[in-house]
């Protein structure tokens, strides 16, 4: 293994050059390690939601031994959920001479970054890595970037068959997604279709749009919504967790934890296990592995977290099939 | 000869060598040594995937006890239950006696009951049916991560198939310290790399290497010694086999660095 030369010189030395890791990040961070308290964002007029996934990259971080201030410099950004302020968060980062940008912030983060450099190694985490032409192939990435795809196409779908078994009398369902282009929609149709439901597209293309989003859903005579894995979506959270509770709609989501919250049920990887994996891919592009030729990773644990109080609420009797899958159960 | 003494650090541990004279030189000698250790090496990691597949091969064993009672819900309930329980198995499918799926299981795609799709002639039916038992060639999903095909026989000839991530192997591969810059990794019988100490080197091509050459002539007889790695550098390698899925361990060593920690010859002169 060649061990890459800023960190191992670093590392021997323990003097001068520590590896800069550049974060790129959608949404903020109202709550990590002391070691960021200083990169608490300005303006993100309470309306994004503190990103746990951030915060458990930066502890994972630490973990290996990357730690911020000893023998790392940590430069994160955060976008707060505004897109338009990615280009030069970016610009910024490659002037700073950081040595990787880690752009979690799903595929526009991820092109913001590449579109800063083509240089500097990149570690993205997108819902589709290859899908969105980040990346080459998950085997052999080609360029600069490498990183983690959360295979949100097949999951999205999956979702579907899993709000169908909590409520089975759902005909109309809705799909709550960034944007309507969003190449999960075929298989998150065709998965309704097959369970003969109907699926509604709505769209909420920034934090600002997330309310009218959903009052649109409010209108349409829905009786389940897919909440699709996003940026925008994950940043404003807690206002589509509100909003949903109000308009009592049974939900899945993309991630477990949001049963946690008061969600109905959320399936997917968990945050913790997705900040885990992207923190081994900047591990091993500190240590000298090259992303041309890194692999990009993808989950292979999924987690069903159901809150039963939520259902209660709702009315709704979680089926033994769910509760057998379910590795947890908010009671 | 004056007796001597020989300092190797070896895997951490430091061996002192009283050397009083033999038909065979030192080096060889530490070689033997080094070599022993390597095999152990590769052999502790083969033991792990061994136990690991077996324990698989257990939990879903244990769906084929129960896979004739109850109806299609009952069985599903099942099937569900063994995912939860084993994160490594990503879905589950029950094929009838005649080769026709009933349920298929999985934490991605879309579950399906009574498909009817016809597996009568595929080898994982065919296969489990005749041996009780069967493993898949490694295969890559969608080109990223390393799983297997498990069938295991139940009763009236109906078989239970479970995909199988190999991703733990990588775990256990990492977890292995092989000297200062030594490396261990697995190939499957074609010679991919399913898990490396450089995660990098994952899904590379490893068939055309010497060493992983010979382990496949020699069957389970490690002979290995000096040979060059993928990047052509001087290695000492050993290595241990997995029966199912076909699966090779090497663990190796550069030459160099092991060398160089011992007083040479020529400076003893």
């Amino acid at each position: 293994m060649v061990a890459w030369p800023v960190a191992s010189r670093a590392q021997q030395s323990g003097i001068l050059t520590l590896p800069k890791i550049g974060f790129l990040l959608a949404g903020s961070l109202d709550h990590c390690l002391p070691a960021c308290a200083a990169w608490r964002p300005s303006n993100t007029g309470g309306v994004s939601a503190p990103s746990p996934l951030a915060a458990g990259i930066f502890n994972e971080l630490h973990q290996l031994e990357w730690v911020d201030g000893r023998n790392a410099i940590y430069e994160p950004r955060f976008s707060a959920g505004d897109f338009k302020r990615l280009p030069s968060l970016a610009a910024d980062l490659v002037g700073r001479k950081v040595h990787i940008i880690v752009a979690t912030g799903g595929a526009t983060t991820v092109r913001a970054a590449q579109e800063a450099t083509s240089t500097l190694p990149i570690v993205g985490l997108a819902d589709d890595m290859v899908g969105s032409g980040l990346v080459a192939s998950l085997a052999q990435p080609g360029g600069n970037t490498t990183g983690v795809s959360i295979l949100a196409s097949e999951l999205n779908a999956k979702r579907v068959e899993l709000l169908a078994e909590m409520v089975p009398s759902a005909r109309r369902i809705a799909a709550l997604a960034q944007s309507k282009s969003d190449p999960s929609l075929p298989r998150v149709a065709a998965a309704a279709h097959e369970r003969n439901m109907e699926l509604v597209v709505f769209e909420a293309q920034g934090l600002d749009r997330i309310s009218d989003a959903l009052a649109a859903v409010s209108t349409a005579g829905i009786d389940a919504i897919n909440v699709l894995a996003s940026a925008i979506l994950y940043n404003g959270r807690h206002a589509v967790l509100d909003q949903i509770a109000e308009l009592r709609l049974p939900a899945i989501y993309q991630w477990p934890e949001y049963a946690a919250e008061g969600g109905l049920m959320g399936y997917g990887p968990t945050q913790a296990s997705i900040a885990r994996l992207v923190a081994e891919q900047v591990d091993r592009v500190l240590r000298g592995a090259r992303p041309t030729q890194l692999p990009v990773v993808q989950p292979t644990a999924f987690t069903l977290a159901i809150n039963l109080k939520t259902a209660k609420a709702l009315g709704l009797t979680a089926p033994a099939s769910l509760i057998a899958r379910a590795a947890e159960v908010i009671e | 000869m004056k007796r001597r003494q020989f300092i190797a650090s070896v895997g951490g541990a430091v061996l002192i060598w009283p050397f009083a004279g033999s038909a065979q030189s030192p080096d060889a000698r530490v070689r033997v040594l080094i070599d022993r250790i390597l095999r152990m090496q590769a052999e502790a990691i083969a033991e792990k995937v061994d136990h690991f597949i077996k324990e698989v091969e257990g939990q879903v064993g244990w769906v084929t006890e129960t896979v004739s009672a109850g109806g299609l819900e009952r069985r599903r309930l099942d099937f569900l239950r063994l995912l939860r329980q084993v994160p490594d198995i990503t879905a589950v499918s029950h094929i009838d006696a005649n080769g026709r799926e009933q349920i298929r299981t999985s934490r991605l795609a879309m579950d399906e009951l009574t498909s009817e799709t016809d597996f009568s002639q595929d080898l994982k039916f065919t296969q489990a049916r005749a041996n009780k038992r069967y493993v898949s060639p490694v295969y890559f999903r969608k080109q990223s991560e390393p799983y297997i095909t498990l069938a295991v026989a139940a009763v009236r000839g109906d078989v239970i198939v479970a995909e199988v991530s190999l991703k733990a192997i990588q775990g256990m591969v990492a977890a292995t310290q092989v000297g200062d810059h030594g490396v261990a990794f697995v190939v499957d019988s074609r010679g991919r790399v399913i898990a490396h100490s450089d995660m990098g080197m994952v899904q590379r091509d490893f068939s055309d290497l010497a060493h992983v050459q010979a382990a496949h002539i020699a069957g389970s007889i490690p002979t290995i010694q000096a040979v060059r790695d993928i990047n052509g550098r001087q290695v000492l390698a050993n290595y241990a086999i997995v029966a199912r899925p076909t699966l090779t361990v090497f663990v190796e060593r550069p030459t160099l660095r092991v060398f160089v920690e011992l007083p040479v010859e020529e400076a003893m002169k």
